[in-house]
């Protein structure tokens, strides 16, 4: 014989909450705790963690616990025993869904895990005692369901850590501002999605470095634990020979060397005998009309003479601008 | 085969002990404002960056609510956990500056309702008042790097996306830094470029759609009876327009300047 921490718990509702044991026999868990990832969106005066059900396949028991927080609600824990093992067997589980496979329930990492960059959801520990008044109660295959208010872990027992830790960094670029015809030309043709978020990378972990490229100073201020970077023209590696693509494999569009599909100075009438716009006027004088053809972008001019004392000989030099 | 010992149920044995504090804390602060064993049962306590002898540093009552501050050796206010007067919960949530969970503590039987009696008021504790046990204390140390403030104060943590836009090109690498062993060890390098955006100043229309997008005049095309022909601006945009003698030597056409544009015009002499 002997006592100790989980021989105590043997005889009491811990480690659920007294009052919500149903009709577990209390010597089935003596000790479990529970921490919650930084994924977790679980709030200790709002959510609990309780034991769903207990099922036995053949000569293993499956415990399972889950959270009922949003985040956490579909990632159960499953605790896994032999109908023979002995008393105080402890066993670290992380979170993720569950199915049966054959008569064993297995627990597996899919891409609810991927997406939180492989790391469990929350994970625990359980230790089991006695099972032989469970047993009792399962004497073949089958499963004890429980209502979440009953077997409720208590809650000194869930560590939170949501949001207390970067789990990871990912680094993505915005789109860049494309060029957009009006609706009467032909629209640019581009080779892939535009306007959304560009991945890069994700689930950047362990050591990060930041590094200058062009027109950035990277400077550390110690007094504030802080990293600033500036815009700097030149800084950094200095100015870019070409543009800086936003991902890998971004091209120009068709008639265009630039990647937002813009025109290059010289593309564009800027000015005219030096004369720039936005408005530039053609005046008539004497001599000439000038006559214009919006639908049909088009200024006639139009050396008519008209005004003017003529010769008999007259010499057309009439031309369409 | 262990064999049972019996005893009280958890929360019930905390009742009559100091517990979750340590048993040398004495649970009245020096205005004589007691905490009786028994208000809380347990607690779990694990903010981040808490030092050595955490305790409950003050207790705030409003009308409304109570608020209940725990600090440490360092910080008097580590975080704090505020709770209802009205609707008794069993649970008290800590949370600390950046609303990171700091802990929990854990009350019953409406036992909270004691503060309902304490008149409106800041309740300051010393550590040898309220010290918890070191059993409840969960070491967090603030290693590494556990979020990002911004200038305006907001927080992130957890999954941190860094997304370059308006010019800021953001991308990845891998290099390899030698190590003091000789060896050399992969590090991810996040490359910053300040490359600007081309057409920045269309984003900054509002609304956005009061923009239209410009047809540009890229050539002009002559038409004459002698054919047509197209002219490309020249490095800097320009055309110009001119008469020359070619077609005939001496050519009546006249093309000057404005302020605004060209006038063009026959030389000769005026009917009027």
């Amino acid at each position: 014989m002997y006592y100790g921490w989980f021989n105590e718990n043997t005889n009491r509702a811990y480690p659920f909450v007294k009052g919500t044991t149903a009709n577990l026999p209390k010597e089935a868990i003596v000790d479990c705790g529970f921490v919650v990832g930084v994924l977790g969106d679980y709030e200790a005066d709002v959510h609990d963690v309780h034991l769903e059900s207990i099922t036995r396949t053949g000569s293993n028991l499956f415990f399972q616990f889950i959270a009922n927080s949003s985040t956490l609600f579909n990632r159960p824990i499953l605790f896994t025993r032999a109908i023979t093992d002995e008393d105080y067997v402890t066993e670290y589980i992380d979170s993720g869904p569950i199915t049966l496979i054959g008569d064993t329930l297995t627990q597996t990492f899919t891409q609810i895990e991927e997406a939180a960059c492989g790391e469990a959801a929350w994970y625990g520990f359980l230790t089991t005692g006695r099972l032989a008044s469970l047993l009792t109660l399962l004497p073949g295959n089958g499963t004890l369901n429980f209502e979440p208010d009953e077997l409720i872990v208590e809650p000194a027992l869930v560590q939170n850590l949501t949001n207390s830790l970067i789990s990871s960094l990912n680094v993505a670029n915005s789109d860049r501002l494309r060029v957009t015809t009006s609706d009467d030309c032909t629209q640019i043709e581009w080779p892939f999605e535009t306007g959304g978020i560009f991945v890069d990378a994700r689930c950047l972990e362990g050591s990060v470095a930041f590094r200058p490229g062009f027109n950035v100073e990277i400077s550390i201020d110690t007094t504030n634990n802080a990293l600033l970077f500036s815009a700097v023209p030149g800084g950094g590696e200095g100015q870019p020979c070409t543009q800086v693509p936003i991902f890998e494999g971004e091209e120009p569009p068709e008639d265009s060397l630039f990647l937002e599909g813009g025109v290059a100075c010289n593309e564009v009438l800027r000015s005219i005998n030096g004369q720039g716009g936005p408005r530039f006027s053609f005046f008539p004088g004497t001599g000439v009309t000038i006559i214009s053809v919006p639908e049909s972008n088009t200024v006639v001019v139009d050396a008519d003479l008209s005004g003017l004392v003529v010769c008999d000989t007259i010499t057309d030099i009439t031309e369409t601008v | 085969m262990a064999e049972e010992f019996f005893n009280s149920e958890w929360r019930k044995q905390n009742e009559t002990i100091k517990y979750p504090f340590s048993s040398k804390s004495s649970l009245v602060n020096d205005a004589g404002m007691t905490i009786f064993e028994g208000v809380f049962v347990d607690a779990s306590l694990y903010a981040i960056g808490g030092k050595d002898g955490t305790y409950i540093s003050r207790i705030e009552v409003s009308f409304q609510t109570v608020t209940i501050w725990i600090g440490d050796s360092e910080e008097k206010f580590r975080a704090s956990g505020t709770f209802s007067l009205v609707s008794m919960p069993e649970e008290v949530a800590l949370l600390d500056a950046f609303d990171r969970p700091a802990g929990v503590l854990v009350s019953a039987d409406a036992r909270l309702n004691i503060f309902q009696s304490w008149a409106v008021g800041a309740y300051d504790f010393k550590s040898s008042q309220t010290e918890f046990a070191a059993t409840v204390c969960i070491p967090t140390p603030e290693v590494g790097v556990r979020g990002f403030i911004l200038e305006d104060g907001s927080f992130f943590a957890a999954d941190v996306w860094l997304i370059g836009e308006d010019g800021v090109v953001l991308t990845t690498d891998v290099v390899m830094v030698p190590q003091r062993s000789g060896e050399s060890k992969p590090y991810n390098v996040i490359r910053v470029d300040i490359v600007g955006d081309p057409l920045f100043r269309r984003r900054l229309c509002v609304p956005v759609d009061l923009f239209e997008s410009p047809n540009f005049i890229k050539q002009i095309r002559v038409i004459h009876t002698g054919g047509e022909f197209f002219c490309s601006p020249d490095e800097f945009g320009n055309i110009n327009l001119s008469t020359s003698n070619q077609g005939t030597p001496n050519n009546p056409l006249r093309i000057r300047n404005t302020g605004n544009g060209v006038v063009i015009e026959m030389a000769g002499k005026s009917q009027i």
